[in-house]
């Protein structure tokens, strides 16, 4: 507890040490402490608008030269109903060819297998859906025409 | 309106740069002569006081006005703290550098021109004998006299800066009070 002697004391320390003044370099040197620290702040703020604008102008930049590598997705052709049958045919061809031919490593005729399997990409989407096909192809030629 | 809002938001971010500058105008000077109590070291304690208002305005600019006090000596304090363990270091490794030497004799007395000669040194006097036994305090002990009874923080607000219970601070200002007025019984003020 404080009583009313320690009160005065109190205000007399108090007193004492708010008399006190330091000397101008010292002043000066607080003030140019002062005025550093709060610079800095300023600095540092309008900094920030500049990086949020550079990282995101480097980001959209990666974008856009991303962009033309990236292929866009094949949309399904429209498949004609006469073409089926024709797709059907290459294909039966296709196998038929492959069970005459004589089984041959992969080192052997690197070419060959090659243009096999870009044929089989081409035609990957007309797999995809060959159930569809050989059921359009079994139709009567009229029921095909009015679908 | 968006033109608007941003001028308003830099207004308000001048306004708080105003209040944040006149803040630290009110309390360089006290906060450089409790670094000086605690460090004996002017340079030490312009240095420590320059860290702290710099932590300040970058950490807790945009907190309210009102916790700045306490923020900013607790930031003070650390840096004291700081500044006391490099010292420590420093003499392991040079023992023969004392680096508080300095001695409290950059203050003078408020408008010396108006002040006749024998009361400005009676009042010298009465400085040096204060600010000697504020240096012999333990330095929790003088922390929180410094906080409480000159910085004028209240007992929540001196825990807050000196990171311990209101309980603890209760303490060093009671044993503080008591060992100043054994100090200054004598020939005092």
């Amino acid at each position: 507890m404080i009583n009313n002697d320690d009160e005065t004391f109190i205000q007399q320390i108090k007193l004492r040490l708010d008399e006190q003044r330091l000397d101008a370099d010292t002043r000066l040197a607080l003030q140019q402490a002062r005025i550093k620290a709060l610079s800095v702040a300023a600095r540092r703020r309008w900094r920030m608008p500049w990086l949020e604008f550079a990282v995101t102008a480097s980001l959209l930049t990666v974008l856009a030269l991303n962009l033309p590598v990236t292929k866009p997705a094949k949309t399904p052709e429209k498949i004609e109903p006469s073409t089926a049958k024709s797709v059907q045919l290459r294909r039966t061809a296709t196998a038929a060819t492959a069970s005459k031919t004589p089984a041959k490593t992969p080192a052997a005729k690197p070419a060959n297998q090659s243009t096999a399997d870009a044929e089989l990409l081409e035609n990957l989407e007309l797999y995809e859906d060959a159930e569809f096909y050989q059921w359009l192809s079994e139709q009567p030629q009229q029921g095909a025409h009015d679908a | 309106l968006v033109l608007l809002a941003l001028d308003l938001t830099g207004l308000s971010v001048c306004m708080s740069d105003l209040e944040m500058a006149s803040f630290l105008a009110s309390v360089e000077q006290k906060a450089f002569a409790m670094a000086m109590l605690a460090l004996k070291n002017r340079e030490q304690a312009l240095d420590t006081v320059q860290e702290a208002m710099l932590q300040l305005v970058q950490r807790y600019r945009q907190r309210p006005a009102e916790e700045w006090p306490p923020l900013f000596h607790r930031i003070l304090q650390n840096a004291i703290t700081d500044q006391h363990r490099r010292r420590r270091w420093s003499q392991l490794i040079r023992p023969w550098r004392d680096e508080a030497d300095e001695q409290w004799c950059t203050n003078t007395v408020a408008d010396p021109q108006h002040v006749p000669q024998a009361e400005r040194l009676q009042q010298t006097r009465a400085l040096n004998r204060l600010q000697q036994a504020l240096q012999n305090l333990p330095r929790r002990q003088q922390q929180a006299y410094l906080l409480r009874h000159w910085q004028g923080l209240d007992v929540k607000a001196t825990a807050q800066a000196m990171q311990c219970s209101e309980g603890s601070v209760k303490t060093h200002l009671s044993r503080a009070l008591t060992a100043l007025k054994i100090e200054l019984a004598q020939d005092w003020p």
